[in-house]
């Protein structure tokens, strides 16, 4: 896990700097873009969901058929005649469980065993820099792209249980940030000449990492409910980065 | 009232008088124009007609047949409306009122079918004339430039008109579905229908030749006599104007000759068979046509009867007119042998004809261009699919290496420029020509003799003279034997002495030497290029060159088409008709948006008194099918640009564009089966991966080019495609940037000439 926190800080400059690098070079040799009828701004709106499988989404729902859901707000500019690149920020709310574990109660440092009964909650809000890829024959921004994102997520988590609090010393809330990276295959339709439609299947890494092993290491060790949590919660949002199913709506501004 | 009459009786007379008098220069021949307003055949819309049509026919009782009645409106309508728009056609000109004043004398006594007849010209070589249901006759100014009277002409006339009083082409069509709808995809069965199709298409053929004769020619004073030449006519459509000798030495000067396997001995006898196998043909063969005629002529009179009604110098005069259009349109579609061929002809009766002399400079021009792409296989044809004189021509020009070409096509540009010097189409030949003889027709100075051999070589005419007045077998002998060493025949020198004579003249040689030296220089800078350029080099050569803005051009009709793979009859007509008008409303919106100028040559929005634009639109349809038929890069000076530049003052541009929209409805496509199987496998994408599989598969193709009209070259093209419908907002951002780009002159390959 340090690991990878180590990663997130040597590689974050290096991509910033391809991006800003790539950016220059792309407005560079494409004097002149097009747009679409020359309107090369946009304002999007997208929702990208994935199904809670055996995570619950904020409603506490879980299955094949629930959804967690992210709205996504961006900026978009078309810089080249096949690029598109723009910044954005997202926001969800989702909720999290865990299983009974073994802690150590302060102050008498005592190992009890907690079961939980109900569900904590995770708001996460993120910022995304990103460029869309249009393929060859389709000219920014409309038509097949790849997008290559790089995110910034930050989020709260808060846990409490009515019926069964935890013990004493029990960590019931937090905060944690990530960097991330995430590649999309998306299309983008624009009809009356200034609505935008976007579809687009998204995929994702989180920089926080996946780590169970890890997770019962330091429970069993050291009780640290504080780390727990923080796995926890970080694990639940790796998840729901991982991949999603997105659509969005759009306007050509100017 | 007296004066009156007399008043209307002296106009008449004296128009009719001017008409007959017409005289044409055909020694300063210029192309035929269409004159007065343009007729509502051309200016009414493809759907207006379809529309008009569809509300005239009578209905039947059977589903099946008014569903056939119906495609047959809208296919019909649709090809006799391409054909009407696409600028070939010739209205009010010299030869249309020709060929409307024998349909005159044909129907003087039915002035209502008279009056529901058009005839008009189409700007064809090939022998042929067709009708259709709607009235309109074309008559290919082929047929016209073959038929040795104007009878000939009148039995064509009649044989078509049949076709439209008897509805033959939608009878036919019937029949056709009818057939096809009985038959299996038992191949046995599929073959049988495609017999029993032809079947009936050969009895109407032989209906409209009866009854052309009985009903129409037979009333009308014309002699019977002249309809077996309209056989002879059909029966060596295939040759050229006549069948004259031509000889290599037409190519030769006194101080060299090309060696004598450069000629055939003996050129393929002209079969011109009659009696061929039509089983598979739409019309019988000539044979059987010309005895059915035989047997119904016997029972005829022929007392009185003429093979000339009007004058026998008119005819004349429109057959030469119809010549001199077919000349060039053997250009426009690269049939250089023939055109040179015919010119050859021609200049029998108009030796002094710079049109003539011209059209053959240009068609060596062409064909030594072609050579040297090594194309000339594609322009010009083996010489044992030919029969007659002019095989001679497609031996020798097949034959000529690219050296012989290059020389012979600057000998003849050369003579004809002395003549015309003023004549900037002449000085673009012979200055390309120049070019090219040194660059890539490998023409080195030191390989030419800038002198005679010797003094006696100079005058051959004494050296045969000497031959002629020898005193003895063996005097002759060594004078011929002297003479033929002298000229090179038959050996590999005769190269060497090629430009001789040329080169004697000075302004000649100064030309020779000037280009020489260019194409040094050229050469040095080109010596490590490949013959295809890498992007990167590209970029590197064009980052400097200067770019040319567009902010006015000509806008040349968009194509457009919408067909559906999966169906017989691929082409949606009333779609493709639909769509062309959508698309081109927003070529007109994006130019406007980005300020570009454009003159719209669009034959759909054509009013009645738009015939100058006409003219011009169909002068750039034959300079657009001759510049398209061009191999690749190179450079062409094509034959049209004499008649195109007028044009490019009168609209104060020099580019053209030309764009269009192919979109199909397909099969469905292998990746489209992937696609399906990769939404699949997320419970919510299920319902698209449904879609895809159950919704069509569209194809779309967009292509976009500016040509430069000085040049003859495309100076910007995009073509794509893509696997989706046409939709309005992917034709909207192509046009948009093509135009954008156009505008601000990126991605354009400006000639520096």
């Amino acid at each position: 896990m340090l690991k990878g926190i180590k990663m997130e800080h040597i590689n974050m400059k290096r991509i910033i700097y391809i991006l800003v690098i790539s950016l220059m070079i792309s407005s560079y040799c494409e004097a002149q873009v097009s747009g679409y009828m020359g309107k090369r701004w946009l304002f999007m709106y997208d929702i990208n969901a994935r199904p809670t499988f055996s995570n619950p989404n904020q409603n506490g729902n879980t299955g094949f058929t629930s959804l967690n859901v992210k709205n996504t707000f961006g900026l978009e500019f078309v810089a080249g005649r096949h690029l598109q690149m723009g910044v954005s920020y997202s926001y969800f709310n989702t909720c999290f469980d865990f299983d009974g574990l073994s802690i150590f109660t302060s102050p008498d440092n005592m190992l009890s065993t907690y079961s939980p009964t109900a569900i904590g909650n995770i708001s996460v809000k993120g910022v995304s820099y990103f460029m869309k890829f249009f393929y060859s024959d389709n000219l920014a921004p409309l038509g097949t792209y790849t997008k290559i994102q790089l995110d910034h997520y930050s989020w709260d988590w808060s846990f409490s249980d009515v019926n069964n609090p935890p013990p004493s010393g029990f960590v019931t809330s937090g905060s944690k940030s990530s960097y991330g990276l995430s590649l999309c295959v998306g299309n983008q339709r624009i009809f009356y000449d200034r609505i935008i439609l976007n579809v687009s299947l998204q995929t994702g890494y989180l920089f926080s990492g996946y780590n169970h092993s890890d997770l019962e290491d330091q429970y069993s060790i050291n009780g640290n409910s504080d780390r727990f949590m923080e796995l926890i919660t970080s694990n639940r949002v790796f998840v729901h980065y991982l991949w999603s199913f997105n659509v969005g709506i759009g306007v050509l501004i100017f | 009232m007296k004066k009156l009459f007399l008043l209307i009786s002296c106009i008449l007379l004296l128009t009719s008088f001017s008409i007959s008098q017409e005289t044409f220069d055909f020694d300063n021949y210029q192309l035929l124009k269409s004159s007065g307003k343009i007729p509502e055949d051309i200016t009414k819309l493809y759907m207006e007609k379809y529309k008009e049509d569809k509300s005239s026919i009578s209905k039947s009782n059977k589903r099946s047949e008014n569903k056939a009645k119906d495609e047959f409106l809208q296919e019909s309508n649709y090809y006799i409306n391409q054909l009407l728009i696409s600028g070939k056609i010739l209205f009010n000109d010299p030869i249309t009122k020709y060929i409307n004043s024998i349909a005159d004398v044909i129907l003087k006594d039915q002035p209502d079918l008279r009056k529901s007849l058009r005839f008009y010209t189409v700007k064809s070589p090939s022998v042929n004339a067709f009708s259709t249901d709607k009235g309109i006759i074309f008559v290919n100014l082929g047929l016209v430039a073959q038929v040795t009277s104007e009878a000939q002409l009148a039995f064509v006339l009649s044989h078509e008109i049949v076709h439209y009083a008897k509805k033959h082409n939608m009878d036919f069509y019937l029949s056709k579905k009818k057939i096809e709808k009985g038959k299996t995809y038992d191949q046995e069965d599929v073959d049988e229908s495609f017999l029993k199709v032809h079947h009936r298409s050969r009895e109407m053929e032989s209906e409209a030749d009866e009854l052309g004769l009985l009903d129409y020619y037979s009333k009308t004073n014309y002699a019977l006599t002249e309809i077996d030449g309209a056989m002879d006519v059909l029966q060596y459509a295939y040759l050229p104007f006549d069948d004259i000798k031509f000889d290599k030495s037409y190519f030769e000067s006194p101080y060299f000759k090309f060696p004598d396997n450069y000629r055939l001995d003996n050129v393929t006898p002209i079969k011109g068979r009659d009696d061929y196998d039509d089983t598979l043909s739409t019309h019988p063969n000539v044979l059987k046509r010309r005895e059915a005629l035989k047997d119904l002529i016997k029972n005829l009179d022929n007392n009185g009867k003429q093979a000339f009604i009007q004058s026998k110098e008119k005819f004349t005069t429109v057959k030469n007119l119809a010549r001199f259009e077919c000349i060039n349109q053997y250009i426009v579609d690269q049939d250089y042998v023939e055109a040179f061929y015919n010119s050859y002809i021609m200049l029998k009766d108009f030796p002094n004809s710079f049109y003539l002399h011209k059209s053959m400079a240009s068609s060596l021009y062409l064909m030594a261009k072609h050579k040297i792409d090594g194309k000339l296989t594609e322009v010009v044809a083996d010489y044992k699919k030919r029969e007659g004189e002019s095989q001679q021509l497609n031996y020798l020009f097949r034959k000529f290496e690219k050296k012989d070409f290059c020389v012979v096509a600057i000998r003849n540009i050369w003579q004809l420029y002395k003549l015309h010097p003023e004549n900037e189409y002449l000085t673009s030949l012979k200055d390309d020509m120049f070019k090219n003889m040194f660059n890539k027709g490998n023409i080195k100075p030191k390989d030419l003799a800038f002198a005679p051999r010797d003094t006696s070589t100079v005058n051959l005419v004494a050296d045969s003279l000497a031959i002629e007045h020898a005193s003895n077998k063996y005097d002759r002998i060594k004078s011929k034997k002297k003479t033929t060493e002298s000229k090179g025949s038959g050996n590999e020198n005769y190269f060497k002495y090629i430009l001789v004579d040329m080169l004697q003249d000075t302004a000649f040689k100064r030309n020779f030497n000037n280009f020489f030296a260019i194409s040094k220089v050229t050469n040095e800078d080109e010596e490590n290029d490949d013959d295809y350029e890498s992007y990167r080099s590209y970029r590197r050569r064009t980052k400097n060159t200067p770019t040319t803005k567009i902010n006015n051009i000509l806008v040349f009709n968009p194509l457009y088409f919408k067909i559906d793979e999966r169906k017989s009859d691929v082409i949606r007509y009333m779609d493709s008709d639909q769509k062309q008008k959508e698309y081109i409303d927003k070529i007109k919106r994006i130019t406007d948006k980005l300020s570009i100028k454009t003159n719209m040559l669009i034959p759909s929005e054509f009013t009645a008194d738009d015939t100058e634009i006409y003219n011009d639109y169909s002068i750039l349809k034959d300079w657009l099918t001759e510049s398209f038929n061009m191999p690749g890069e190179s450079s062409y000076i094509l034959n049209s640009s004499q008649n195109v530049s007028p044009l490019i003052k009168k609209y104060n541009t020099q580019y053209i564009d030309v764009s269009g929209v192919l979109s199909a409805r397909t099969h469905k496509m292998p990746q489209t089966y992937t696609q399906a199987c990769v939404w699949s496998v997320y419970i919510i994408t299920i319902p698209y991966s449904i879609y895809l599989i159950s919704a069509p598969d569209y194809y779309s193709y967009y292509f976009h080019t500016v040509l430069d009209l000085k040049t003859g070259q495309a100076i910007y093209y995009n073509n794509s495609s893509f696997y989706n419908r046409d939709r309005n907002d992917y034709l909207n951002s192509k046009l948009y940037d093509s135009f954008n780009q156009i505008r601000k002159g990126k991605n354009l390959r400006i000639s520096n000439n």
